[in-house]
């Protein structure tokens, strides 16, 4: 069974770039363009890794974080941060809600396929 | 016949004691309420009608008798006091600042105290006084007498015989005179204080006002609606009489005589004893200045309106010239049979004489025995005065003798003088005289070199010009002098005429006495004061007086005691002249306010001493105070230089103060300011933070597509041409918004921080719609959006720039297009004028904008974050900007909501141009 | 409220014109043997003017808010000093016979 990965972003082009990136790299991508939406789709189907971007309308990235760490079941699922913020502050923040890596945009994309190949393992 | 026995002689005399007794009864029920505590005279009103003593029987008969010569002749005399009324702020406030602040009594205890509490000159200006007001006394026995002798030949108009004639025991002039005494004494004599308020007399003198007041209107109303029909008829009555229309058009002296009486009523409104007696001594809050200030003078302004009417009418009604112009207002009624207006009219008369006759006597009363008997009686030492036994009986006998002697002096005068010349002519020889008082007042108020000897020279000078100028020659007509006197110069010197002195001729007398006295009056103090040397006194006292305002607080004491006077002396001084019981609450009173206890104290305080000589000076006059205090004072009084350093350095202290207050004020404004300043830069600086990283945030998101799409396009030669082509499209797309987002951000720095170059012109704002619609299209394309524009034909035109202008346009165009209905959407544009402005409103039918956020989504990436999946985003700066655009044009942008649903972005702008032609209607046009 | 010192420049404005106003060559001016609304051309001007200079010194003096000096305590001389001095004893009615 392939490994899932949920991309959380509102900006149409960079879902459509992640979600080419991930599928080339042999996950299966789910799609969620808010933080609720987010949630509820971890709760029907939880992902392996999460690409959560910071900025997000109704739930930010960081309070989806909160909800998926809080959360036992949800304990082995990876999460990547996403953000256009390059504040030092901001990636601190992220790291400690329990995020596994943090990528600034603009990302290489070689760089956040390797980084999603890392944090999940090779392939089953 | 019973209609006759009104006017009958003893129902006159009856009606007049009995409006007499009315006057006492206000007073003693005045007198009563202030004792109680509930003043009835303590407002703006009473003060204001009390002024009003101001108007006598000159002004009730004898104006109407000028003005039946001379036309509006009669008017600068209550000018004057306008005008001087005018000045309040300068001189009135100040008058009574320094009179409260020194307990004075009257202006002959003014002018003493300023000139170093000089007995001497006290003593003078009392002199001038008595023998100034004397002729005024006169003024007003007369006028009663002949009223009452002219009403009592009623129904039959006619003059009464000369007095003079008459025994001095059967003279009406005679018994009017005692009964006004009589009446004086009981309003003005009650207390010892005489700085103290008279408030039952202040009430009395009120009341009469009124009454005479409504006396003198009531005749001039029958006179101008009863034997006339209105001013214009009876106006027009005269014209056609040659005699009486030239008093409309010319005055005997061609107005030469104008500035002379008004200078000379100015001095009079503040010089004349009675006046200043109730300006200022009665003056309980000083705020009632401000309004009596303006009612005062439109009382003057009431009272004179008819009398030029009732001279017409007298003059018309007797044009044989056999009755007296004078006694008009008495006679016009009883010619008509009017013999109830003709008996309100003497008892208005009579009002005014008695007004002015108590006030007058009571202020005389004062000075006579503060300024002139008592200074007199101590130097002689009198009975041993100053050693012992109670005076304030004596005190009170000598106020009640001198008030007989000032009323059969004024009656003496009349016997002697005043039948022969008119009410006014004596009127004016009285404010002469007591204008003679205004150099030194006013300069004392004013001038700190001015000094004692000055004051002194001047005054005498003065005196002795208006003596010689016009008083003798007075005397003269009147047959106690040769004739030849006036005519040719004593001893036939014509240089010396009293009407025409050192050759000084074609001057109306008075002004020719005017002009010499006030001449005289000013350079003798001038000079006087210039050469001489003031003494220590003196130049306390002036520095007391000039600075009124700084020292007040600090020095109200008129008096600098070194050294120290036991208690018992104080009080039994005391004691003596205001009465044991007096003296012992007055002493009491202090000791409360200032926490003493004057049983254990042996010895009393400079402050004390001081407290002392000023309550004596309410009774005795500053000079005599002085006198006596220092008689039980052990110390003397501090030199000149330890007391002017004193008050150097009370000054230097306030000053300093005031510099230090001022200073530590500023001090903590700017502390206020450094810290809103301090604030403001927190602010700005998390603001920038934030921009920083909303900036940062915009910029990266295109970047981000960007770069991963050419990454994608590099990495992976394989894809099919079709993806290839939709990568490539999304990247060109990032750009542009990559370009207009940099554009953006650029164009609002530049505006914000006002280097932006603006180009502008008179624009057509239909111009810049079209350019915008083009502009736009683009935006439309694909999208099943309605647009429509409604604009008036004419549309003003507007300052602006057009490109700028366009860009708004653009920009709220787009935004709409991104919130509008997704499947229906309907966009409507409406261009024309509001309130005089050019409006331009932009209306979608999307879901609106929540009140909460109307105001912050003109703010930088501040566009609603709700979702707008599918739709073009925008850059979060196109309402920031347009704000940022319309706001240097002068107009204003708002959102509001949509008729029906959705948002509608308006934006007006001042008009550069108006429209021309109106709108006869309007036109639609359809652009998509 | 207005200044002190506007309140005074405004007094003497209003005094300097009233002086003008009733100067002889005014009067002479006025003193034709004119008739307005059937009165003197005269009678008419001096009570209008005068009464304009009252209107003037009403509004001048009711926009006058200084208060008067008494409120102004001077402190260095609070207790036993002659600071008492400006009013005498309290309503200064003690010392009535």
């Amino acid at each position: 069974m392939s490994r899932t990965v949920l991309v959380v972003e509102d900006e149409a082009n960079i879902v459509d770039s992640l979600s080419f990136l991930m599928k080339q790299a042999g996950f299966e991508v789910l799609i969620a363009r808010d933080g609720d939406t987010a949630i509820r789709m971890m709760q029907s189907r939880p992902a392996d890794l999460v690409i959560l971007d910071i900025m997000l309308p109704r739930r930010d990235g960081y309070e989806v974080c909160r909800e998926i760490r809080s959360n036992p079941d949800w304990a082995s699922v990876r999460i990547i941060m996403l953000t256009a913020r390059g504040r030092e502050s901001d990636r601190r923040k992220g790291l400690q809600l329990g995020a596994d890596a943090y990528v600034t945009k603009p990302f290489s994309t070689r760089d956040i396929v390797t980084r999603v190949q890392e944090l999940l393992g090779p392939a089953p | 016949m019973a209609r006759l026995a009104v006017l009958a002689s003893w129902s006159i005399l009856a009606v007049s004691l009995a409006y007499l007794c009315l006057l006492f009864a206000i007073a003693y029920y005045g007198d009563k309420r202030a004792d109680a505590g509930r003043s009835i005279i303590a407002n703006p009103y009473i003060y204001a009608l009390s002024m009003a003593v101001y108007c006598t029987s000159w002004t009730f008969y004898g104006s109407v008798g000028r003005a039946a010569s001379g036309g509006m002749d009669f008017l600068p005399i209550y000018l004057g006091p306008t005008l001087t009324f005018v000045l309040w702020g300068f001189l009135l406030r100040k008058l009574i600042r320094i009179c409260k602040a020194h307990r004075i009594t009257s202006i002959a205890d003014f002018i003493s105290s300023r000139y170093g509490k000089s007995a001497l000159l006290g003593g003078m200006v009392t002199l001038i006084a008595v023998l100034g007001i004397t002729p005024y006394i006169a003024l007003q026995l007369k006028a009663v007498s002949i009223s009452f002798n002219v009403l009592v030949q009623y129904p039959d108009v006619v003059m009464p015989p000369i007095s003079s004639k008459v025994p001095v025991l059967k003279d009406t002039a005679f018994l009017v005179a005692l009964i006004m005494a009589v009446f004086a004494i009981l309003f003005g004599t009650r207390n010892i204080d005489a700085s103290e308020h008279h408030e039952g007399m202040v009430a009395a003198i009120a009341f009469e006002s009124i009454v005479k007041l409504i006396a003198f209107l009531a005749v001039g109303v029958y006179v101008v609606f009863g034997l006339y029909d209105g001013f214009g008829d009876l106006f027009a009555a005269a014209a056609r009489t040659p005699r009486v229309s030239a008093l409309f058009t010319s005055s005997d002296t061609g107005y030469g005589s104008w500035p002379t009486l008004i200078l000379l009523s100015m001095a009079a409104i503040i010089c004349l004893p009675r006046q200043f007696q109730v300006t200022v001594v009665e003056n309980v809050n000083e705020d009632h200045l401000k309004k009596a200030v303006w009612l005062f003078p439109l009382y003057l302004l009431i009272i004179n309106i008819f009398v030029l009417p009732i001279a017409v009418g007298g003059l018309l009604h007797f044009p044989d010239g056999a009755v007296d112009a004078d006694t008009f207002v008495l006679t016009v009624p009883m010619a008509e049979r009017m013999e109830g207006l003709a008996l309100f009219a003497f008892i208005g008369g009579l009002s005014a004489a008695t007004g002015m006759v108590i006030v007058a006597a009571i202020a005389l009363s004062t000075m006579i025995c503060n300024d002139l008997v008592m200074p007199v009686l101590l130097r002689l030492n009198w009975r041993g005065l100053a050693e012992r036994g109670d005076v304030s009986g004596l005190l009170l006998s000598l106020r009640r003798g001198s008030i007989v002697m000032v009323l059969l002096l004024g009656y003496a005068y009349f016997r002697f003088i005043g039948e022969s010349v008119s009410l006014v002519t004596i009127g004016l020889v009285s404010f002469a005289a007591v204008a003679q008082f205004a150099p030194a007042m006013i300069g004392g108020m004013y001038w700190k070199g001015a000094t004692r000897g000055g004051a002194i020279l001047g005054l005498s000078l003065g005196f002795a010009m208006w003596l010689y100028t016009l008083l003798l020659p007075l005397f003269a007509r009147s047959g106690w002098l040769p004739l030849g006197f006036v005519e040719a110069g004593p001893f036939g010197i014509e240089l010396l005429r009293p009407y025409a002195l050192f050759g000084l001729d074609g001057m109306d007398s008075l002004s020719h006495a005017m002009f010499w006295s006030l001449a005289a009056n000013i350079g003798g103090y001038v000079l006087g004061s210039l050469f001489g040397r003031p003494g220590a006194m003196e130049r306390i006292q002036a520095a007391l007086f000039v600075d009124i305002s700084s020292h007040a607080g600090a020095f109200g004491g008129t008096s600098f005691w070194r050294g120290s006077a036991t208690i018992t002396d104080l009080k039994t001084l005391l004691a003596r002249f205001i009465g044991a019981r007096e003296a012992g609450r007055a002493l009491d009173g202090y000791a409360r306010t200032h926490d003493l206890n004057l049983g254990r104290l042996r010895e009393a305080d400079a402050a004390l001493v001081s407290f002392v000589e000023r309550l004596l000076a309410g009774a005795i006059g500053a000079a005599s105070a002085r006198v006596m205090v220092a008689s039980v004072a052990k110390g003397e009084v501090v030199g000149i230089e330890e007391v002017m350093k004193i008050l150097d350095e009370t000054s230097q202290v306030i000053e300093y103060s005031h510099r230090l207050e001022q200073k530590s004020q500023e001090l903590e404004n700017t502390t206020q300011e450094l810290r809103a300043a301090n604030e403001r830069l927190k602010e700005l600086d998390v603001m920038k933070d934030d921009f920083i990283s909303t900036v940062s945030h915009e910029l990266r998101t295109p970047l981000t597509s960007i770069r991963s799409f050419s990454e994608i396009l590099s990495d992976n030669p394989a894809l099919s041409i079709a993806e290839r082509e939709r990568f490539l499209t999304i990247i060109v797309k990032e750009t542009e918004r990559l370009t207009r987002l940099i554009n953006e951000i650029l164009d609002l720095a530049k505006m914000e921080a006002g280097r932006m170059d603006w180009h502008m012109t008179d624009t057509d704002p239909r111009v810049a719609i079209d350019e915008a619609l083009a502009a736009t299209s683009s935006l439309l394309a694909g999208r099943r959006i309605a647009l429509t524009l409604e604009a008036d034909p004419w549309l003003p035109h507007v300052h602006a720039d057009r490109d700028r202008l366009m860009q708004v346009i653009v920009n709220l165009i787009a935004n709409a297009v991104k919130f509008c209905h997704g499947e229906h959407g309907e966009v409507s544009i409406l261009a024309g004028q509001l309130d005089g402005r050019f409006y331009l409103g932009v209306l979608d039918n999307g879901p609106g904008v929540p009140l909460n956020d109307r105001q912050i989504i003109f703010e930088k990436f501040q566009e609603s974050r709700e979702p707008t999946a599918g739709r073009p985003r925008g850059t979060g700066l196109g309402l920031a900007i347009s704000r940022q655009i319309v706001e240097h044009f002068g107009g204003r942008i708002w959102v509001e909501d949509a008729p029906g649903r959705g948002a509608a972005f308006c934006f007006t702008l001042p008009v550069s141009r108006p429209v021309a032609v109106p709108a006869p209607g309007k036109e639609s046009q359809e652009a998509l | 409220m207005t200044g002190p010192k506007r309140i005074a420049e405004r007094s003497v404005a209003t005094f300097l014109f009233a002086g003008a106003a009733f100067s002889p060559p005014f009067l002479s001016i006025f003193g034709a043997d004119v008739f307005v609304f059937g009165l003197p051309l005269l009678y008419l001007y001096l009570f209008a003017v005068w009464g304009l200079v009252i209107a003037l010194v009403a509004w001048i003096a009711g926009s006058d808010a200084a208060p008067p000096p008494q409120g102004k305590g001077w402190p260095p001389h609070a207790k036993g000093g002659p600071a008492h001095a400006m009013g005498g004893p309290p309503g200064g009615r003690a010392w009535r016979a």
